[in-house]
């Protein structure tokens, strides 16, 4: 049995995930807390496996919380429980020590196989938050109309002041979108930048060098 | 049914209906207040803040380059404000499938661009009353630069930028 102590704010929140934990047989709920400060007085004395721990507690941030209390109990995994569905939130979890992620819109099924994914030792995001990052990894390079006339410039062998002077834009400015080229392009010289955006069909070969 | 439900069959779905709605109208509320005072702006910054808006509309690609900085928080709200009213111009006037949003934070440059593919306009055809005319003067306010590149069936691109932003 996973022994989960719940630390939530809402009374109702905790009488029904306590409720759902029991009936999943596969998990026990070993003790409730309703505060940051009692979730650490608590957990000094049990040992529960999972905590259940939700973000905005009156007393303080249960992200920071998280941080404090995995670098005391290492062997204590964290599912944070929130309704914050941003990504950025869901990472600063994760980097926070969390093990697991889920919306408190999830559905039930999800939190038992949450917890049962976190305790074979792998993380746990939920699904709707998951479909997020892949929307965000599946990105194609896309380039900004700046970017392209430098791009233009720079494989029609200009220099970065010379394309400055054609723009009308100052060396520094030029010199910034060369730079988040290469960053987008992945390349490392003038040379690369070109051949790989070539490549990707970003500009078009020429048919006379 | 449980054995004390309080409604009739042919109200669950009325129910359920009613329950859809309420979700809905919460998300758009958390949408709306977080327009007004976006609190993880003050909190996290630009680049969070706006990543965060731009996956809440479909359709919207974010791209962030360089430093993740905290700028002057007047060029954050500046920014993210721009941001905001061109995104929505984008779906509201130029009936756009697709946007993209980058932000470019530089030691000597912060340069944001919202592309869209819409139906696209003639620039010179802006209304000084335009919610676009307002982010004009409003960037300029700022000594910044900025840029509107559209044609009718190209769709639209407008660039901001403002160098020596960073404090």
């Amino acid at each position: 049995m996973i022994r989960v102590h719940i630390t939530d704010d809402h009374k109702l929140i905790v009488g029904g995930i306590s409720l759902l934990i029991k009936e999943s047989n596969i998990a026990t709920v070993s003790g409730v807390s309703y505060s940051v400060a009692e979730c650490r007085k608590k957990l000094a004395f049990q040992a529960p496996d999972v905590l259940l721990l939700d973000i905005e507690l009156p007393d303080g941030d249960g992200i920071d919380f998280c941080g404090e209390i995995v670098a005391r109990h290492p062997a204590l995994k964290v599912m944070i429980f929130t309704s914050h569905e941003e990504y950025s939130t869901m990472r600063r979890a994760m980097a926070n020590g969390a093990a697991g992620y889920i919306l408190k819109a999830d559905l039930a099924e999800e939190l038992i196989v949450g917890l049962e994914t976190i305790m074979s030792g792998q993380s746990f995001v939920s699904f709707e938050i998951e479909k997020r990052i892949k929307k965000i990894e599946e990105r194609p390079v896309w380039l900004t109309l700046r970017e392209r006339q430098v791009l233009e410039g720079v494989a029609e062998g200009y220099t970065n002041q010379e394309i400055a002077d054609h723009l009308g834009l100052s060396l520094q400015t030029i010199k910034s979108y060369h730079k988040s080229l290469n960053q987008k392009i992945d390349a490392n010289n003038p040379t690369e930048l070109v051949k790989k955006a070539i490549e990707m069909g970003e500009i078009k070969r020429r048919m006379h060098p | 049914m449980k054995p004390y439900s309080i409604i009739d069959a042919p109200d669950v779905e009325r129910f359920g209906k009613a329950l859809d709605m309420l979700d809905e109208s919460i998300g758009e509320l958390r949408r709306v207040v977080h327009h007004i005072m976006p609190e993880l702006l003050v909190r996290d910054g630009l680049k969070s803040s706006l990543g965060n808006f731009c996956r809440t509309i479909p359709g919207i690609h974010f791209h962030c380059i360089g430093d993740d900085a905290r700028l002057d928080s007047g060029l954050e709200i500046l920014l993210y404000r721009c941001a905001c009213e061109l995104v929505y111009n984008a779906m509201q006037h130029a009936k756009a499938a697709h946007i993209d949003v980058q932000l470019m934070i530089d030691k000597d440059l912060i340069a944001l661009a919202v592309h869209d593919d819409g139906i696209g306009f003639d620039p010179e055809t802006l209304s000084p009353n335009s919610g676009i005319s307002h982010i004009r003067n409003r960037v300029a306010a700022a000594k910044g630069r900025f840029s509107i590149h559209s044609s009718s069936g190209s769709g639209t691109e407008v660039t901001i930028e403002i160098e020596d932003g960073q404090p």
